[in-house]
């Protein structure tokens, strides 16, 4: 799990108070929707949790599945941050590399996520030969070949077509299924929000504070769209914001 | 006809302005261009020519190998570390504005009056222009590609190799590229002082002796000095940063001779140029075995390949023609150029007659009786297209125009024709003949929809199949004929039974309805088979 208490970050002089006393839970495989008005810092908090930045003051801290402490998260930028010098395949297989994995096991490793990822034949491709969507499926398959513990994505899907788009939040929710990742994901979408988010943190404008916490007891069902329930929630949602 | 014709229009009327400048000045040291290439000609037959350009050669390259490994790494520290770069980058630009190249006189007295001065003020020079864009490349980095590294859990050191150095390339690289230029004239400079070597001094020297055919020798040969390293840094910066030219959009780096060499890519393709490893290493053996009896000197060494290359170029590009039609129907052959429309017909045309010139030509340079046989051969090779509209034999009749190719080599060497070669000639026929129905079982079905004939298409893969493994059988009597005719010795001995083992290996890689490792059959298998005949006869003579 994930604890962030009394998070605060300001970016002296001229920036000033960007995040003030942000605190929020999130359980061991369970998924987190941040969602706010642009600008609000919501690229600072998830650089914070990412370790790419320092907090001013509050804490940060991560546990593992099995209660120690986890590794360090891996994060997706917002628009992917692939390295067009490197292939689909060295773009993957790249944090392992750094953290030593052999050869052999990195091409097992590396194979299997582009099938799972629906990349088959993409892996001699550089970003730049890819589409949107592929690309940031290359970036979902970087992101989880170290085998974090928490993913965080920084409006992943913002820069796609709507049909891309929720078909990478189907493959987004099938891969929480099946590896069981937590994820924290920063969206301006009040509808992603609710389709992906298991809890909704709805941020205020700068200074950023909390100003709701939402349970989404429903979300993660296939057909949710279909449903009732899930307007009733974005509708919540929406209240949260302008309230 | 596109970039090409372009070009050739530009060189055309270059010479012409030069041609027309010459007659009209008529001053000494500015001879017409026929003339200056005469010289040239003449030139490059000394061993003096070659002493110099070597050793101006080895300056400039030396120099700007040097100042790559000297400014590439420095400018990607002071890219990224600004601590350095504050320190260091007041040093850099307050002396990058002053012209090294006075400093020449000082590096005479330091480093004496040898390679090294020239070298270490070439290398200065150019350095700095690396140093400076490399620096600049690693400097507007995109701050994202740092956050990312840093997210996947990489070490400093790691950076400076996955990220630093991969975004630095392109810039180091085109300061290197377009670096060339000042190097060469650099390299001019340094040559006019106490040496007595190199192409800067060979200029000198003629021009002191008032002698304009010779400076203009050395003129052009320090031309193609820097066209050479040019096209040299072009090409390792297109290889190892492949990714930047996808990215542009570009096939290459500089608009002009990138566009030229894009379509150079596809007429090497469309006439599959690779292949030519088949026939020539034929060839190729056939000159040596001449060599026997008339030795061959390294001009008509050149223009036999010249005449191969034209003669091959040729009909493969006009059996593309001839073929359009088919190949846009059979979705094996669909994407080829003609069909796909990256190569006009009438671009094609043209092609094939500037290829078909070019064997003339180098028959005719070779001797008087090639050039009276290269017109019935180039008949024989492009009615090639059209034997298999009519014959189901047409894969002996491209062995047999493929054939000619060891027996033209043969009479330009000897001036005659001699049965013993025809070993040699069968052998080749019986091979490609072989290959081709293997090849043909590929369009079995769309060959018998089309109307078209192949052995395949006419009595089943299966037999064909037979066929074939009966050719590849004889083919190798004809390996054999050749080690007795010719009295071989071990070392072709040795490369017939290797030679045997491929056409086996060929058989097994494929079967009537499994194709799949055609290709691979086709293509390594056979270019090995030829490559291990002419090793083997080589080897051979130069034991005798």
């Amino acid at each position: 799990m994930i604890a962030v208490s009394e998070l605060t970050k300001s970016f002296p002089p001229a920036g000033g108070l960007v995040l003030d006393r942000i605190s929020f839970e999130v359980p061991a495989g369970q998924t987190l929707a941040v969602i706010g008005p642009s600008g609000c810092g919501k690229s600072t908090l998830l650089y914070i949790l990412a370790g790419l930045l320092p907090p001013t003051s509050g804490t940060v801290a991560m546990e593992g599945p099995s209660g120690g402490a986890a590794g360090r998260p891996a994060i997706i930028l917002q628009d992917f941050g692939l390295f067009p010098w490197k292939t689909a395949a060295e773009n993957i297989a790249l944090g392992l590399k750094l953290h030593g994995c052999p050869a052999a096991e990195r091409r097992r490793a590396t194979v299997n996520l582009l099938r799972e990822m629906g990349l088959d034949g993409m892996a001699h491709h550089y970003p730049v030969q890819l589409s949107g969507g592929q690309k940031q499926r290359v970036a979902i398959a970087r992101a989880l070949a170290t085998k974090p513990a928490l993913l965080l994505m920084d409006e992943p899907f913002s820069s796609l077509d709507a049909l891309t788009r929720e078909h990478l939040q189907a493959i987004l929710l099938a891969t929480w299924r099946r590896t069981g990742v937590s994820y924290i994901l920063v969206t301006h979408s009040v509808e992603e929000a609710v389709f992906l988010g298991r809890c909704v943190l709805v941020l205020t404008d700068r200074p950023t504070r909390v100003k709701a916490v939402i349970d989404n007891p429903d979300f993660g069902a296939a057909d949710a769209r279909l449903h009732d329930r899930y307007f009733q929630r974005v509708r919540q949602v929406r209240r949260a914001m302008e309230g | 006809m596109g970039v090409i014709g372009r070009y050739l229009a530009a060189v055309g009327l270059l010479l012409a302005a030069w041609k027309a400048a010459a007659a009209a000045l008529d001053v000494g040291m500015l001879p017409p261009p026929e003339a200056a290439f005469q010289a040239l000609g003449a030139a490059v037959k000394t061993g003096a020519f070659w002493r110099h350009f070597l050793a101006s050669a080895g300056r400039v390259a030396g120099a700007m190998g040097l100042a790559w490994l000297a400014a590439f790494p420095a400018g990607v520290l002071l890219g990224y570390y600004r601590g350095a770069d504050r320190i260091l980058s007041p040093f850099v630009f307050l002396t990058y504005p002053v012209p090294k190249i006075v400093l020449l006189p000082v590096f005479l007295v330091l480093f004496g009056l040898g390679d090294l001065p020239k070298i270490l003020m070439i290398a200065l020079i150019i350095g700095y222009q690396i140093l400076v864009a490399t620096r600049d490349g690693v400097r507007n980095l995109d701050r994202k590609y740092v956050d990312s590294f840093n997210s996947l859990g990489g070490r400093p050191l790691q950076m400076v190799r996955h990220v630093l150095i991969p975004a630095a390339l392109p810039h180091g690289f085109t300061a290197l590229r377009v670096g060339t230029g000042t190097g060469i004239a650099v390299l001019f400079f340094v040559e006019s002082f106490a040496t007595s070597s190199g192409l800067g001094y060979f200029i000198m020297d003629a021009w002191g002796r008032f002698n304009a055919l010779d400076m203009f020798s050395g003129i052009i040969g320090m031309s193609l000095l820097g066209v050479l390293l040019y096209e040299v840094f072009n090409y390792l910066e297109k290889t190892v940063c492949a990714w930047r030219l996808l990215e542009s959009g570009r096939a290459g780096e500089g608009e002009a001779s990138g566009a030229v060499m894009g379509q150079i890519r596809d007429f090497g393709r469309m006439i599959k140029f690779s292949h030519t490893v088949f026939a020539l290493p034929f060839a190729l053996a056939a000159v040596v075995l001449a060599h026997r009896h008339a030795p061959v000197d390294p001009g008509q060494l050149l223009w036999i390949l010249a005449a191969m290359v034209g003669a091959r170029s040729a009909a493969m590009g006009f059996n593309r023609i001839v073929d359009a039609r088919f190949d846009r129907l059979n979705p094996r052959t669909a994407d080829r150029d003609i069909p796909r429309g990256r190569i006009s017909v009438r671009t094609a045309a043209v092609f094939v007659v500037l290829c078909a010139a070019l064997f003339v030509l180098a028959a005719g340079m070779l001797s008087r009786l090639c050039l009276v046989l290269s017109l019935p051969v180039l008949v024989i090779l492009l009615l090639y297209s059209y034997t298999k509209r009519f014959t189901s034999l047409s894969h002996l009749y491209l062995g047999f125009a493929i054939s000619l190719a060891p027996l033209g080599a043969w009479i330009a060497v000897t001036g005659r024709f001699e049965a013993p070669v025809l070993t040699l000639c069968l052998a080749l026929l019986t091979t490609i003949a072989g290959f081709d129905i293997l090849y043909a079982c590929q369009d079995t079905d769309f060959d018998r929809r089309a109307g078209l004939l192949s052995i395949p298409a006419r009595w089943g893969p299966e037999t064909a199949f037979h066929v074939a493994a009966a050719l590849h059988l004889a083919a190798f009597g004809f390996f054999f004929a050749v080690h007795l005719v010719f009295d071989m010795g071990p070392v072709y001995l040795a490369a017939l039974v290797v030679i045997g083992a491929l056409l086996v290996l060929e058989h097994r890689l494929t079967r009537p309805h499994d194709l799949s490792r055609i290709q691979l059959a086709f293509f390594n298998v056979n270019g090995a088979i030829s490559l291990v005949l002419f090793f083997g006869i080589l080897g051979d003579e130069l034991l005798r």
